[in-house]
This record gives C-alpha cells, structure tokens and sequence, in this order.
C-alpha cells in the first residue's frame, strides 16, 4: 500500500478538515427554582498537522468524531454553556492545548431560541416557549499559536412591511417587464454575520441583542411612519453603516436579504376590484442581495 | 446495456457543451444555434451502439474516454473505418481477442444500416463539433480582450485590486501609462526620478520613470522604482501593474517580491501575498534552505502553496537562524502576514523590531501606524504616521492614513485638510491629464469626511472635484 502512495507524487493538499456536526446538547442552570437554559447545535471540525490519516490509513493520530462529540458534552458541564461565542472558545483552547498535533480547530454553534414563559411582566421559573424570531449563530477559529477569529450571527428573521417601499429608475432592456413602483410590500428574511476585532471583554450578548435591534430599526423605520426604503440594497447598506458605526467591536459585517416577492392578485376577470390588499405570497424566485461591509483599512 | 455519460468534468479536449449566447443565437439564420445540441444526440449514440452491441455488459475496449464526444466521433470513424468492406465483418476492435464485439453482436453489426448513413453522421457530428469549438474560440477571444480592456475602467471608490489575470503575456501597450508626459525624451530620466523620490516629489518621479521605461522597457530597476513609488502615491493597482513588470524581468527581486506581497495584503487578496512572500523566502540566499527540508519530506507536506500559517512557521523558523541580529525586511515580512493573520499585537512587534535597526525607514513607520490602526489603536497610529511624514512629507500613502485615523477619531477637520493635501500633492503640476483612477481612494475618502461633518456645500464639491475651492475652504496650503 505505501508503495502505491509514493506512485501519486502529482497531488498535494489543498485543505483537510474532520469532525462532528450537529452536536446537540441542553444546558440547564439551576437557582433554586428558578431555571435557566441553553440548548445549542455545534459542529466542530479539526484539521491535524500530519496528513498521515489520509495518506496511509494511519489513524494514530486521529481523534476520533466520537471522541470529539464527547467533548463538547464535557465541555459543556465543565466550562458550562452560557454564551455560544465563549464556548466556541472554550472548545478552540481545549483541542489546542491538550493536542500538539491539532493545527486547526473551527467551531460553529447555533443556539435554539428558547424565550421563557411570561404574563404581565411576571417571568415562569422554568418553563419556556420556542420562539424562532430568529437563529443566533457564531462560528470561532483558531490555528496553533495564533489568535481566535470570532464571528457573531443571526439568521432567519423574516420581517414585512406593507410600505414605505418602492423600486424605480431601474434598468429596463428587451427582457424587462417588471414596473416601477413607489409603494410596495418589502419582506425579506435577513441574515447577517459580523466579525469581532477583539476576543476579551466583550459583551457577546449585548452586541448580538443590539445589532439584531439595528437592523429591525433601519428596516422599519420610526414607529408612526416608518422610513422609506428605494432598494433592499439601500436599506441592506444602511444597515451596515448603522452596526459599524455604533459597534467599534465588530469591524467588518456580510448581510444577506432575500426579497420575498408579494404580488397583487388581478381581480380583473371577477370584475372586483383589488386595491394592492390581496395579495399572492411568491414562495420561489426570490430576489437576493447581499453585501459585506468593512471600515476602512490602512494600507501598509 | 451501455451507457454513454456525458459528465461534468470532461478533459479539456472535448469542450464542455453550454447554450449559445442570445446574440449567436438571434443571429443565426433560421439554423440551429451552435453548440445546442449534443454531439451524441445528432450521432443517436444509444442507436448506433446498441444494435452493434447487443448485451454487451463489459462493453468494449477503447482507447479513448466514452464520454469525450469527441473521443467518441473518432471512435466511430474507427470502428467503422472500412466502408468499403462489408458491414457484417468482425470488428476488430479487441485486438487481443478473436471474439471481442463481434460475439456479443452475433457476429455482425445489423446488415439494416448502410455505412453511408453513418458517414453522414460523422459528418454531422464533425461540422456541430467544429461550430461548437468556434463558440468557445470566440468566447476565449472576448475573454481576453476583456481582460486587456480592464485598465480602461473606471473604479467609483477607493481601488480595488482585481487578481492578475492569466492572459498571454501583457504587451507594453497594456500598461496604463499617463498621458501627455512631457519628460518622455529627457536623457537620464532614471537617475532624476531618483532624486525627485529622495525629495518626496513622488508625481514627477512617476512620469521620470515611465519616460525611461518607454526608452528601455526592460530596465527592472526603473520598473521596481516606479512600483515602490506609485505605492507611496496611494496609487496600489499602477503599484501592482509596475512591481509584476518588475518581476517578468527579474523574478528575484527579493525588495519587489515583498512589495509587491504587501500590494497583495492591501487589496485583500491573501493567496498571492502568500505566494509572494513564500517567493520571497525562496529566493532569498540567507534563508532559502529552510525551503529544502519541505520539498525533500515525505508526501506529508503540501505543495508550494503555503497559507499564512504555515508561512508564519517559516518566518520564524528564518528569524531564530539568527538570534543575534534582526533583519529588517524578513521582520517586515513577519510584519505583513501577521496583518493577515490579524494578530495586530504580534505584527507591531514585528515592525518594532526593524525599527530599531532601520529607525529613518518611513515605510516601516507607515506600516506600523498601519497595524496600530487596523488594531483599533487609532491615536498611538496617527504617532506613527506622524514620524513617517517628519521623515518624508511627500509620501501621500501614510498622509492617507493619517486622514483615516484622524477620521476613526472624530477628527474631521483634521482629516480632511489631510486628505486635501494628499490630493494637492497627487495633482500634476504642469496641470497635464490626470487618470481618474489615480485619487479616487482619496476623494472618497474625503467624501466620506465630508459627508460627516454635514456639509452639503462642501460634499458637492468634492462631488465636482474642487479641490482648489475645497483647499481655501479649509485653508490647505500648497504642499
């Protein structure tokens, strides 16, 4: 067999990575009787500095997906799960400081909105209601003796407004035959991934909170009449500036808002007439647009 | 029953089939468009190989791939070479074998098809094949004459570098030379730009050093001159254009290499930073047997694309070969990948470090107020720009990101008369045409401040490009 290896001197490596996907897991705190809990989904991928696995089938140093998804439960009672972006952490130090031959650790964990019971401003002490608004996520990575990446997330928020929203003064060629329009329904399910400039003292949870506010602000506008939307490109622009300049923790944001297209029914042929307040729900095409946005760079 | 696959990834030979453009197929006249049809379909493969092939489960041996149709038109020729001989002989395609297709058929091709009907389909098959191969020749031929006009566009905003493009090699007349350069037959034009970079006059020494190299196109200095020098002029894509000119001539040009990697960081593209710096350890006589070891080692090792990593390691491993002394360019090099790495703590040390060997160096003090900067330390960069710009105040790069920073800080007066005096020094005196190109990372830059301070009055005119009005507005002298 290694001599058949040696035969393959044309190829080389251009990336290798395993791990365990979808690693579920509970956390539950306990006050006395009043609980609090995390339930997360990670996936945790390692890249070793030996090829020696793929290579030969030498599986020495491997540690094994198993292994891997053991971990994370331990981690998750050792170390305890209360903000994704710091167990990602917790997860990256682990592997590379308990390893020497682990180049390469990469951890992406999504958090199920669980939202705790509440009436009248009175809080349940343990009961809780799945309430997916949105998803937060996060993924971190760290090579061996250099300083974690970290990326804050969300995904999945889907938000409508039935105005202040018009596209015009687009381009029109043989193929068009969109319209103009000044007042539209804009829905869009808005992802956003933003990147930290710094691991230490950081408030992962106020950050997440108050860009998921930015972009619900920029998107809808002042309460009583809202704010005027020409494109989602705009708004999608807007949003971004807005984060930038209001969080000197992130440095660079990617969002992407689908259009989740609404159209009139013609009523036409029943001879009633449809004043834009019944309208079609187009589940597919929708429209895409994304942008990622950093502050300005220095150049060496 | 075989079956004829026509797969993804075809060998380069046989050109993937994809629609016609709209334009080939409105011109078309009442024909079909080229390349629409498959090759197998006009030859009806399943036909053709099915009655000569009856419960042929091992099918049988070709030298060509079955899924190239062009493989496959050759196929047929052969195997149906010999019109003039009838059709029901064995075909000997097995050659080994007496028996090969001719036992699994009964012996014979069904005596049903003419072999003129099967030269047409050859025929067919060529003429869609040949059509098809002018389709992908012309699309090559927009290709790279699109790649060629790139230096004609007009960028909105700041520069962004697009990653070189794998034409043939570029000719002279590809580089965006400036126009109406008056020094373009003045003798010694090298040694002047020399000077006129040693006094801080970048703009001049630009058109010096194009005025040589149109005389000598292939002086690598002045190409490495003139790419250094656009850097410092905030002008990265001539910089990029210049330095890989450079190296077309002298590929070891260890100062162009690591210029040209700190080009590459600036412009986001890290895959050829890292080439340049790995080139750069390559070609360097101090440290290039630290190469050998990874290309002697066992399969383990990846080819000659280190990433950022795996270049940090070697950089390191280069530096501690001699603890007593620092080498200001391998702790430059350290330096950039660090920025790639974003590890800011760890690159302002690197450039620290060649400071202290090579403290009237402005580009390192430019670099480190750089790395400071993009490490959120805005008030202790714009420190460090200030020592570049005491050192050489010509130099519109690090006054750009002074501009920057001063931005970050809230300082926007500050950075606009920066800004304001980075274009001023940009500006041709001798008032010739100028490349939009040239300022616009500046320009918007300061629209940018501008639009901050909440001045429409002001914004318009650096809409309009004003820079005389913008400068007594905000009482910015001539450099």
């Amino acid at each position: 067999m290694k001599d058949f290896v040696h035969v393959w001197q044309n190829v080389e490596f251009v990336q290798t990575a395993y791990g365990k996907k979808t690693v579920k897991v509970l956390c539950i705190r306990r006050q006395g009787g009043h609980h609090d809990i995390t339930e997360i989904k990670a996936d945790v991928q390692l890249t070793l500095k030996s090829h020696k696995d793929y290579l030969t089938g030498d599986n020495s140093d491997i540690i094994s997906t198993d292994t891997i998804k053991n971990t994370v439960h331990a981690l998750a009672k050792l170390k305890g799960v209360k903000t994704i972006e710091v167990f990602s952490l917790a997860i990256c130090h682990h592997f590379l400081t308990s390893f020497d031959h682990v180049g390469r650790v990469s951890v992406f964990i999504e958090e199920a909105p669980w939202r705790r019971l509440e009436k009248d401003g009175v809080e349940h002490a343990h009961a809780f209601i799945y309430s997916p608004e949105n998803i937060r996520f996060c993924d971190v990575e760290q090579h061996r003796n250099g300083i974690p990446v970290v990326h804050g997330g969300l995904k999945d928020m889907k938000v409508l407004k039935t105005t202040q929203s018009g596209f015009v003064g687009f381009l029109k060629d043989r193929f068009t035959t969109l319209e103009e329009a000044t007042d539209r329904c804009l829905c869009t399910t808005v992802y956003a991934r933003w990147r930290y400039n710094k691991v230490k003292d950081i408030n992962f949870d106020a950050v997440w909170k108050g860009i998921k506010d930015m972009i619900i602000e920029k998107f809808a506008g002042p309460f009583e009449h809202g704010e005027y939307s020409p494109s989602v490109q705009k708004t999608l622009y807007d949003t971004q500036v807005l984060v930038l300049a209001r969080v000197p923790e992130v440095d660079e944001i990617e969002v992407i808002m689908p259009n989740n297209h609404y159209c009139t029914i013609d009523m036409t042929k029943f001879e009633i007439e449809n004043k834009d307040e019944i309208l079609l729900p187009l589940d597919n095409p929708s429209g895409n647009i994304t942008g990622t946005l950093r502050r300005k760079q220095a150049k060496l | 029953m075989y079956q004829v696959q026509m797969s993804a990834e075809e060998p380069q030979e046989s050109r993937p089939l994809l629609s016609a453009s709209v334009d080939d197929f409105l011109s078309e006249s009442g024909g079909a468009p080229p390349a629409q049809s498959s090759v197998l379909a006009e030859l009806s493969p399943r036909d053709t190989w099915e009655e000569s092939n009856v419960d042929d489960e091992d099918g049988a041996t070709f030298d060509t791939p079955p899924s190239s149709p062009l493989g496959y038109a050759a196929m047929t020729c052969d195997s149906l070479a010999r019109p003039d001989e009838a059709v029901g002989d064995d075909l000997d395609l097995d050659s080994g074998s007496p028996d090969g297709l001719g036992e699994s058929a009964s012996g014979e091709l069904d005596p049903g098809i003419p072999s003129e009907s099967l030269e047409d389909e050859f025929v067919k098959a060529k003429a869609v094949v040949e059509s098809d191969t002018q389709f992908w020749d012309k699309m090559q031929a927009e290709w790279e004459e699109l790649a060629r006009r790139k230096w004609l566009e007009v960028e909105e905003e700041g520069d962004r570098l697009t990653p070189p493009t794998k034409s043939p090699a570029r000719t002279l007349q590809d580089f965006p030379f400036s126009s109406d350069n008056p020094f373009t037959e003045r003798g010694g034009a090298f040694a002047e730009a020399q000077e006129k970079v040693a006094g801080g006059h970048l703009n001049e020494a630009v058109l010096l050093l194009e005025a040589a190299i149109l005389q000598d196109p292939r002086d690598s200095e002045a190409w490495q001159l003139l790419g250094t020098t656009q850097a410092e002029n905030e002008n990265e894509r001539a910089a990029v254009a210049s330095l890989q000119r450079c190296l077309e001539l002298r590929p070891d040009n260890l100062q162009a290499l690591m210029a040209l990697a700190v080009s590459w960081t600036n412009g986001g593209l890290r895959r050829h930073a890292c080439d340049a710096l790995y080139a750069w350890m390559a070609h360097n006589p101090h440290y290039k047997q630290l190469l050998r070891p990874v290309a002697a080692a066992p399969p383990d090792n990846t080819g000659e694309s280190l990433c950022v990593q795996e270049l940090l390691q070697l950089y390191q491993d280069a530096a501690s070969l001699h603890q007593d002394r620092v080498d200001p360019q391998l702790q430059t090099g350290l330096g950039v990948l660090f920025n790639l790495a974003g590890d800011f703590q760890a690159a302002e040390r690197a450039f620290s470090a060649a400071l202290s060997v090579t403290p009237e160096d402005y580009l390192l003090w430019n670099r480190l107020g750089a790395t400071l900067a993009n490490g959120q330390r805005s008030s202790e960069a714009v420190l460090a720009y200030a020592r570049a710009l005491r050192l050489r105040p010509g130099f519109v790069r690090c006054r750009y990101n002074l501009g920057v920073s001063f931005l970050q800080l809230g300082e926007h007066r500050e950075a606009v008369s920066h800004f304001l005096m980075a274009l001023k020094q940009q500006r041709r005196s001798d008032g010739g045409a100028q490349d939009d190109r040239v300022s616009a990372g500046v320009w918007a830059a300061l629209r940018v401040a501008l639009a901050d301070m909440e001045a429409p009055r002001l914004l318009r005119a650096a809409h309009d490009r004003d820079l005389d009005g913008l400068a007594a507005a905000f009482d910015v002298a001539d450099a």
